[in-house]
């Protein structure tokens, strides 16, 4: 049959396209998964890693912040937590955006996220695994800030002006502790 | 189906049943988290230090320690929505003027041992109908085919064994196979379909490679969201089984665990080169069992493969994937059944690049008789991406072949994005034909859309004012023309988009800001004959926050697309609605305004209260290829979400 014959080269290009690509790679950066006192959540990044979110010292804070390239909120919270991040990076704040674009716009995740040149890595949670872990209903934006036994200690759904500053003081409490 | 599919005492037992455990849940639980109780600085920036030496308590649901269970956190969330469906304007009247409760508990634990974790999630939806009557009443007169009842099921259910290199999962779970081209099955709220597949699936990740098997069956929340119809689980699958009272309670399903729906299996295996270079490989097959109009179990396999690779030279991000479609292969040695064995391919290309402060994606689709289950209203389990925006309904993109240009350019220091985006495709609506076909007669006919779109970002550097703006023109032709006089025109629109946030300082505490967003397309659809049928539609939506508690919006809707009924006010004359057998005009037409309000409160930090009230514009939304058609709304709809 024609069409299977299409098919089968069209299989046989991308075998031949992958060998080729894969062979072609100079970059010697790897991709393993660090080791630590794991949260046990492992989400790929833009960046082509397997991230494996892990506390260094039991004094960290985590915020995971769900979003997505056409949610609009979500960008003006990512934005303002950027700022957040800015300020606490070096204090044990490890903050996480979680894209959770399907395959339509996930190719604009990377173009998004480098264009605004976010310093705190960006996952890719395409089945929505982590975020139906901590918000079953789906809806974003979504954050959630676990502790470095991953413990939850708050979520909060949707973003409106002053949410952010709302969880950089949540947030300094959790590290003033340490 | 029976309108009351479960009794209605059962209903109910369920649904008080859940309250207490809710109420019992929250007298329990601590105090959920808060933090001060003077939530706003006069300044953002100064805030996070002035915040500093605040005492706030950090209070959740707190973990607990079991002998046999290790460190165990538990964790509910409670949701539950009461709908007034006033009149959703499809010209029928036995679907009108009801009242729904819809409960649904989530509960879960997750226990951490040294090197693995151990979680569980359950949960259980409630659905009580209340018909007001009016009209013909809630189905009346058509009990059989009755959409709508009460309801309580075990909607999802997951045990989940982690060892880090190592997953273990049994009951619900999403997955996502090859960017969508392999397999997927998840939530997709733009459509409103929740699905999973319900069953087993072991992954493991190492340094080197990536392995995935699962195996299942199909299961989609039984209680739309748009409608509180009771949907059943997808496919062709009732028939298999529906029969048999062990399995198949009623004909949405069993209420404990689903069973009569399609049988998915799949596999992929992914290599990590040196280069951060990926290489994968993935297998799906799906069983749908039999449907009435066939004489065979309708069968499906995806076989493909994909490469991508991260930051090229630092500035180029790449992915290739194709996927082969075999659609019952074991029937071509079947003289009879032999058409309905054919075949199918997908293939998709993106490519990322990033200079600087601007950025560029390129990207192209060819798809050939790509769709997995027959009726694209129904659960379909790939999404070959659409190369377009969320907003846009993308017909025929299971035979479509086109591409992609979006360029945005950052200047950091003013805070401002301007991006251009264009995309073109080819397509053609029905199965067996192609974009390559000459559209001689007896062909179907090849359509031709485009969209060209440009917009700006603008985040004032140090503030919380940020406005988006957005404007294009969507174009779609038929390449050739289906009907002499008709003319070639599908359809055309030029549309506008703006989002504006503007804050307003701090009064009482509180943090205040205003949100101002609207919509509009002015659009021409051929609709029969030489007719075009021209209407606008949109939205303008005002919103106040009073952040973190309050929030309220008003909504203007408006929409032209068909004759305002008797007593509504007009914007725009339409055609005459048509003349029933009664000799009087049919009810017809929708309101052409569509007011609304929403309110919002926050309380516990983990909890919130929103109420909406009027109108609300429905209309046909299609995502990768999988469309369906949510109704207008008019009514209240109050949802309660608590959170611990």
């Amino acid at each position: 049959m024609e069409t299977n014959a299409k098919q089968t080269r069209s299989c046989l290009a991308v075998v031949a396209l992958a060998g080729a690509l894969g062979t072609a790679g100079c970059d010697r950066s790897s991709t393993a998964v660090p080791n630590g006192d794991s949260l046990g959540i492992i989400l790929p990044s833009i960046d082509g890693a397997d991230v494996s979110l892990a506390a260094t010292n039991e004094h960290e804070v985590f915020v995971l912040a769900f979003w997505a390239t056409w949610c609009q909120p979500c960008q003006s919270e990512l934005t303002k937590m950027q700022g957040m991040y800015d300020e606490r990076a070096g204090k044990g704040l490890q903050l996480y955006g979680v894209s959770i674009d399907g395959p339509d716009t996930q190719s604009e995740v990377v173009s998004w996220s480098r264009r605004e040149g976010y310093t705190f890595p960006v996952l890719l949670d395409a089945e929505t695994e982590i975020l139906g872990r901590y918000n079953p209903k789906g809806d974003i934006p979504f954050y959630v800030v676990l502790d470095a036994s991953g413990n939850v200690l708050r979520s909060h759904q949707g973003y409106v002006d002053g949410d952010v500053t709302e969880l950089g003081h949540f947030v300094d409490e959790l590290l003033s502790r340490g | 189906m029976s309108c009351c599919r479960v009794g209605s005492a059962t209903t109910w037992a369920a649904t008080v049943g859940l309250w207490l455990l809710w109420a019992t849940t929250a007298v329990s639980a601590p105090p959920p988290a808060e933090t001060e109780q003077d939530p706003v600085e006069a300044s953002t920036e100064a805030a996070t230090a002035d915040k500093a030496d605040k005492t706030a308590e950090v209070r959740t649901m707190r973990s607990v320690k079991l002998p046999a269970f290790g460190v165990t956190q538990p964790w509910v969330r409670f949701t539950t929505y009461s709908e007034w469906f006033n009149q959703n304007y499809d010209g029928l009247e036995y679907n009108d003027n009801f009242v729904t409760l819809v409960n649904r508990l989530n509960v879960g634990a997750d226990s951490r041992f040294k090197r693995w974790t151990f979680s569980t999630m359950a949960r259980m939806d409630t659905q009580n109908i209340f018909d007001l009557g009016g009209g013909e009443g809630l189905c009346r007169g058509d009990p059989d085919g009755c959409p709508y009842g009460n309801d309580a099921r075990v909607e999802r259910f997951m045990l989940r064994a982690d060892l880090r290199k190592v997953k273990f999962t049994a009951g619900d779970f999403n997955a996502n196979l090859g960017r969508g081209l392999g397999l997927s099955v998840r939530k997709i709220d733009e459509i409103g379909v929740d699905a999973t597949i319900k069953g087993g699936r072991f992954d493991v990740r190492t340094k080197y490679i990536n392995v995935t098997a699962l195996g299942g069956v199909a299961n989609r929340q039984n209680s739309d969201f748009a409608t509180r119809q009771l949907v059943a689980d997808p496919g062709y699958a009732a028939t298999r089984c529906e029969s048999h009272p062990a399995i198949a309670q009623d004909d949405v399903g069993n209420r404990a665990w689903s069973t009569c729906s399609d049988l998915v299996t799949g596999g992929r295996l992914e290599a990590k080169l040196p280069g951060a270079v990926r290489v994968g490989a993935h297998h799906t097959y799906i069983g749908f069992g039999e449907s009435s109009s066939t004489a065979y179990d309708e069968e499906l396999h995806l076989v493909g493969g994909d490469i991508g690779r991260a930051r090229i030279a630092k500035t180029w991000d790449l992915f290739v994937g194709g996927t082969s479609l075999l659609r019952n292969p074991r029937l071509r040695a079947e003289p009879d059944l032999a058409d309905a064995a054919y075949g199918g391919f997908a293939t998709y290309v993106s490519n990322v690049i990033t200079l600087g402060q601007t950025t560029a994606v390129i990207e192209g689709k060819l798809y050939k008789d790509y769709l997995a289950a027959l009726q694209p209203t129904q659960l379909q389990y790939t999404e070959a991406p659409s190369l377009e925006r969320n907003d846009q309904a993308v017909p025929g993109n299971a035979n479509a072949g086109g591409g992609r240009v979006r360029v945005d350019r950052l200047w950091r220091d003013l805070g401002l994005t301007v991006y251009g985006n264009i995309v073109a495709y080819m397509f053609t609506e029905n199965i067996g034909e192609s974009v390559y076909d000459t559209g001689a007669p007896g062909e179907d006919p090849r359509e031709v859309a485009t969209h060209p779109y440009a917009g700006v970002i603008w985040r004032k550097p140090h503030s919380s004012l940020s406005v988006q703006a957005s404007g294009g023109y969507r174009y779609e032709w038929h390449l050739e023309e289906v009907n002499a006089g008709e003319g070639r025109l599908r359809r055309k629109f030029p549309h506008g988009e703006f989002y504006v946030t503007v804050p307003a300082g701090t009064a009482g505490g509180f943090r205040h800001s205003l949100g101002l967003s609207g919509n509009a397309r002015w659009e021409t659809k051929q609709v029969s004959g030489a007719n075009d049928n021209r209407f606008t539609i949109g939205n303008v939506i005002l919103g106040y926050n009073m952040a973190p508690y309050l929030s309220v919006s008003l909504i203007g809707g408006f929409s032209t697309e068909e004759r305002a009924p008797s007593g509504e006010i007009s914007l725009q004359q339409k055609p005459a609605c048509p003349i029933g057998p009664n000799g009087r005009p049919i009810n017809c037409g929708k309101p052409h305004l569509w007011p609304g309000a929403e309110v919002r409160v926050n309380f516990f930090g983990n909890s919130f209260l929103r109420f909406f009230g009027g109108r609300q514009v429905g209309g046909q939304v299609c995502v990768n290829g999988s469309c369906r058609t949510l109704p207008d709304f008019e009514g209240v709809r109050g949802e309660v979400v608590l959170g611990f």
